[in-house]
This record gives C-alpha cells, sequence and structure tokens, in this order.
C-alpha cells in the first residue's frame, strides 16, 4: 500500500517525461520559467541571475568555469547549456557518467530568440507553453510597432560611467538590437561588444538620451552622474536626459525584450515631450 | 654536553626521519580528503554505488594525482631558481614562462570565439596553445640571457621581467579585443582549476615531474656550490653555465606542463621553499624531498577546500593559494628589508 501512494505522488509530482534540470545559461533560465517550467531545475549556474526565484536554487559555478561533481551533487538527468559551456573536459566526463547534455545556441537576433525558446520548449517538454510564449513576444513587438515612431532619434547605452571612463554598447549587443528595433541611431555602432569611448565623441555625438546600466551606479543619483566630468559636456548641451535601467532586463536577450524595447520608447517620447 | 660527530649524525638523522614521516602523513591525509571529499557526499565506508565508484575512480583519484605531480613540481622549481638565483623572492613566474603560457592560453580562448573547433580539438586547443606559449618564452629567455655564453643571473632575472611585461602588455590588448564572456573565461583560466582533469592528463604530468625531481636530485650537489657562489662552483669543477641551463629548462618545462592544463596556480613555488627551509634547514638534500612532499600536500588541500567552500560551485584554486601566499610574500620582504637595515 505504501509502495502504491508513493507511486502515485511521484507520478503525480512529475509530468510525463519531465528531467530534473540543470540550466547553466542566463537566458536559457529565464526561458525556463517564462515556460513554467522551473519545477524540473534542481541547479541553475551563477549567471542566472532572474527572476529571483533562480538564485534560490543551487548554484554549480558559472557556466563556462563547470565542475563535473558539483553537477552530480544535484543529481540532474539533463544539462541544458547555452552555447559556450565548458570546460569542454568536464562535459565529456559529466557524459560519460551518464548526464544528458543539450547545448543550445545563444541568441543574438529576434529570429534566434524564438528559436532557443523553441529548443528550450522541446527540451522541457512545454512545447505547448513554447509556441504561447513566441506568440505573446510576436504580439508585443507588434504592439510596440504601432506606438508613435521615434526613429533617426539617437541613443547610447553605457555599461559603466564614471572615473574609470566610459564603457558603451556597440554592435552585436543587445542593447544594439533594441535600438535597431526602434530605428534609433547609436554614435558608437560602429564598435563591436562593449568598449571604452571617450567623453568628448559622446559629447560631440549629443545623443538625446543615455541609458546607463543600473547595476554600475550603485545608489549615485542621476544629477550626480550628470555632474561627472566624463558626462558633464554631454548634460550641459542637452540636459541630464541620462536613464538607469535595469541592467538585466538590457543586456540579454531574454522573453522581457519588448519590455525593454518599450520602455527605451517610452523615455524618448517623455524626452520629446 | 659534547657530542662526537656520531652522535650528531644519528640525532640529526632522526630529526630527518622524523620530518619526513611526519610530511608522509600528512601528504597521506590529503590524498584520503581529496579522495573522500567533493560536492558529492561519499561514504566510502559503505557499499559504493557505480556512481560513486566512479566519481571516486575517474574524477577524484587524477585530480588527487595531477594537484600532488604539479604542486610537488611548482614547489620544487621554485626551490632550484631561490637557488640558482640566489634569490630568495625567485619562483617560476619571475622567468616569464607562465605568463607566455597564459598569453596563448588567452590568445587561444579568444580565437576559439572565432573559428569553428571540434569538441574534441577544443580538449587540446588552449593546452597546446599554452604550452607553445611557454615554449617561446623559453626561447625567448634562452636568446636573451645568453644560450651559447655565461649565463649572467642579473641578466637572466632581468630577462624574465621583460618578458613578462611583454606578455602583460599583449594580453592587454586581447583583453581589449575581447568580449565579455571571453574576458571573464580568460580571467577564469589565469585563477587555475584542477576541474576536468583526467588520467592521460595526470600521468603526463607526473611522468615530466618525476623526470624533473630525478634531474634535481642528480645534480643537488652542484646546485649547493652554485648556491655558495658561481666562482665558488666553478673552482670545485661544476660547468655552471651548462648547470644553469639544465635547470633553467627544466624549471620552464614542469612550469608549462603544470600550467597549460590547470591555469596558474600562483605563489606555491615561493611560498612552499621558505616553509620547508624553516622546517629541514637549507641543506638541498633534505630540502628536495622536503619540498616535493609540502608542495604536493600543500597544492592537494588547497584543492580539496577549493571543491568543499562553496558546493555545487568550485572556488578557483589559484585564489586560495594566492590569499596563501600573498600575505607570506609580504612577511617575507618586510623580513628581507629589516634584515637589509641592519647590515
Amino acid at each position: 500500500m505504501r509502495r502504491f501512494f508513493i507511486l502515485c505522488f511521484a507520478c503525480c509530482s512529475l509530468s510525463v517525461g519531465a528531467e530534473k534540470l540543470v540550466s547553466a545559461g542566463g537566458s536559457l533560465t529565464e526561458i525556463i520559467f517564462a515556460l513554467g517550467a522551473d519545477d524540473q531545475l534542481v541547479g541553475v549556474d551563477s549567471s542566472s541571475v532572474y527572476p529571483l526565484a533562480a538564485q534560490e536554487l543551487p548554484n554549480v559555478g558559472y557556466y563556462r568555469a563547470l565542475n563535473v561533481e558539483g553537477l552530480l551533487s544535484v543529481e540532474p538527468q539533463r544539462l541544458l547549456l547555452l552555447n559556450g559551456a565548458g570546460p569542454q573536459a568536464v562535459l565529456n566526463q559529466a557524459e560519460s557518467l551518464g548526464l544528458d547534455i543539450t547545448v543550445i545556441n545563444n541568441p543574438k537576433s529576434i529570429e534566434g530568440l524564438y528559436i532557443t525558446i523553441e529548443e528550450v520548449a522541446n527540451a522541457t517538454h512545454k512545447v505547448d507553453q513554447g509556441e504561447q510564449l513566441i506568440s505573446q513576444i510576436r504580439g508585443a513587438l507588434q504592439s510596440i510597432d504601432e506606438l508613435s515612431s521615434v526613429a533617426g532619434k539617437s541613443a547610447v547605452f553605457l555599461m559603466s560611467a564614471g572615473e574609470r571612463g566610459l564603457v558603451a554598447a556597440g554592435e552585436n549587443t543587445t542593447p544594439q538590437l533594441i535600438f535597431d528595433q526602434l530605428a534609433l541611431v547609436n554614435p558608437f555602432s560602429s564598435l563591436e561588444g562593449f568598449k571604452s569611448v571617450s567623453a568628448e565623441v559622446l559629447a560631440n555625438a549629443k545623443p538625446d538620451i543615455i541609458l546607463l546600466a543600473s547595476h554600475t551606479t550603485g545608489d549615485t543619483s542621476v544629477e550626480d552622474l550628470c555632474a561627472d566630468p566624463q558626462l558633464a559636456i554631454w548634460a550641459s548641451k542637452n540636459g541630464c536626459q541620462l536613464h538607469k535601467v535595469d541592467s538585466l532586463q538590457f543586456l540579454g536577450l531574454t522573453p522581457r525584450l519588448p519590455a525593454a524595447i518599450e520602455h527605451t520608447h517610452n523615455l524618448l517620447v517623455n524626452h520629446a515631450n | 654536553m659534547q657530542i662526537d660527530i656520531a652522535q650528531w649524525r644519528a640525532i640529526h638523522n632522526q630529526r630527518q626521519r622524523f620530518i619526513y614521516g611526519w610530511l608522509a602523513a600528512l601528504l597521506a591525509t590529503a590524498l584520503v580528503l581529496s579522495l573522500t571529499q567533493g560536492a558529492i557526499h561519499i561514504n566510502v565506508f559503505d557499499s559504493l554505488s557505480e556512481l560513486h565508484q566512479r566519481v571516486i575512480s575517474e574524477i577524484r583519484a587524477p585530480r588527487a594525482l595531477m594537484t600532488m605531480a604539479t604542486g610537488a613540481g611548482l614547489a620544487i622549481c621554485g626551490l632550484v631558481l631561490q637557488a640558482m638565483c640566489r634569490n630568495p623572492l625567485a619562483d617560476p613566474g619571475l622567468v616569464g614562462v607562465a605568463q607566455g603560457a597564459a598569453l596563448f592560453a588567452s590568445l587561444a580562448i579568444l580565437l576559439s570565439g572565432f573559428i569553428v573547433i571540434s569538441p574534441l580539438e577544443s580538449l587540446f586547443f588552449v593546452p597546446t596553445m599554452a604550452f607553445i606559449g611557454a615554449a617561446i618564452a623559453l626561447f625567448l629567455l634562452l636568446v636573451i640571457a645568453g644560450y651559447r655564453e655565461t649565463m649572467n643571473t642579473l641578466v637572466l632575472i632581468l630577462t624574465g621581467v621583460a618578458i613578462n611585461a611583454g606578455a602583460a602588455t599583449l594580453l592587454g590588448l586581447i583583453t581589449f579585443i575581447a568580449d565579455d564572456n571571453t574576458l571573464r573565461l580568460i580571467t577564469f583560466w589565469q585563477m587555475g582549476s584542477y576541474s576536468g582533469i583526467d588520467w592521460p592528463k595526470a600521468f603526463l604530468a607526473t611522468a615530466i615531474v618525476a623526470v624533473a625531481i630525478g634531474i634535481f636530485w642528480r645534480q643537488a650537489n652542484a646546485i649547493m656550490l652554485l648556491q655558495i657562489g658561481e666562482k665558488h662552483a666553478e673552482y670545485q669543477g661544476v660547468d655552471v653555465t651548462r648547470l644553469k641551463q639544465t635547470l633553467l629548462i627544466t624549471v620552464a618545462i614542469v612550469t608549462a606542463v603544470s600550467v597549460c592544463f590547470t591555469g596558474i596556480v600562483g605563489f606555491v613555488g615561493l611560498v612552499v621553499p621558505h616553509i620547508c627551509r624553516m622546517l629541514a634547514g637549507t641543506q638541498l638534500r633534505i630540502l628536495l624531498p622536503t619540498v616535493v612532499l609540502v608542495g604536493a600536500a600543500l597544492v592537494t588541500f588547497a584543492d580539496v577546500a577549493a571543491r568543499i567552500v562553496i558546493i555545487p560551485a568550485e572556488l578557483p584554486i589559484g585564489l586560495l593559494t594566492s590569499a596563501l601566499g600573498v600575505p607570506f610574500f609580504l612577511w617575507l620582504i618586510l623580513r628581507e628589508k629589516r634584515k637589509f637595515s641592519r647590515d
């Protein structure tokens, strides 16, 4: 009788085909939560910081510096890894010890994000929820297209601003993708990734708004930041149109992309008014 | 009370045996901890499941062998360099070989983002590039410091400093080009890790370190004479230049093999010889085995700590060895400073 109850409990607690997963890669973890498959997670890597519930799961280390015993200790059946996870020797050891490994490409575009969601949905047996999530994102992006146009305005995303100089987002970054969706001009789009830029070039480019990653500024107020010599010339010409934004939302290509685009749009519209 | 030379020798041998015995027990403890402690709780007194057996035999055992081999190797290289350069602050990082390996490993990590390589190739790409970097640094060292002529110790140290500076500059350039993820990977590599070590790598490192220990043991008397002074060694019939070349190449190969598989495990070569001098005195024949035992035990203990401090994640081992090494290094400098001001 006891065995019967245990069996019933096991059947109820796990949906058909669901496996215990370790997710290594912040965007994968966020998609897993968005699909409602987080009950399958038994561990995440240190880049998985959103949603907050992900931080309560066992942390198996950074996704590119995993260790096999740490992975095995949370007793997963499958590892869901972002492309580039490793080291390869650790993955080989994990595979030889019986763990299934699924590697998913890091999305670089909106189409790539849809493919990633599909792959994660297949791996977590949440195919219907995956389709729903994709159509939700498509719908959200379409409704952004219908908003008033801010095309041609200029914007800059700064990873950091302060005494150590400015670090701006260029090509192949999520902020650039957000700017492209709104047809905004990024004066640093010719740079690859995040690079140091000079205060002179920023002042000369006169961007309408500057978005600043919130995790790098702490409690410093926007006014104090605008008074910093690195930003003071730009702020004196344009007014202090500096906005702290949620770093996680603007730095990863995740289901929260439409929200980030809409937020940027609203900031520009408010600036125009 | 007067004791004759035979009594003194007997007391000395007894003390020596006591130290070796104590250190062997310490190493055995480190080995047992290395095999029994980790992210997975394994009770070795129970019957082991197949998974637990494989974790011990395929993950922990090669890792323990690697930590012991590279710990012993880096420590003995530090001892030999300190003797050769007659400088208590010398360690394998001083001659630029580790930094050369770090530069090329970082280049390999950067290139991995641009070129398509299979998973099998990626297993060997970074270690091979690290070894090439170490070999180039060694080649430059020998060419600049003078392979064919007399090798001046001061020139050798300055060449090492120059190679380190050059490698650091190029590393800065790679850092500038690399994206955030690659940057983080380069940083992790430089902090060292024994994760992913398997038997072939552990056997290779052990074999090379064993040969190196053999070479150093054979040359121990000559190294002792060199330690007193180059002229003195020459008058005693030692081919000083040849000896230095042999020692330098051996040190560089051991450093390269250690660094290419595990990244930079800092301060072992500096700290261990000094700990051993405090324990066993300065006689090289006694110091060599002592350094081997302490180096092996220290790195193995550090690796165990790295594995269990933040389960299920792992701390980079270089952080732990540096956390121990930096205060010790500062203490050493202060002690030298005090000695200097007394003179």
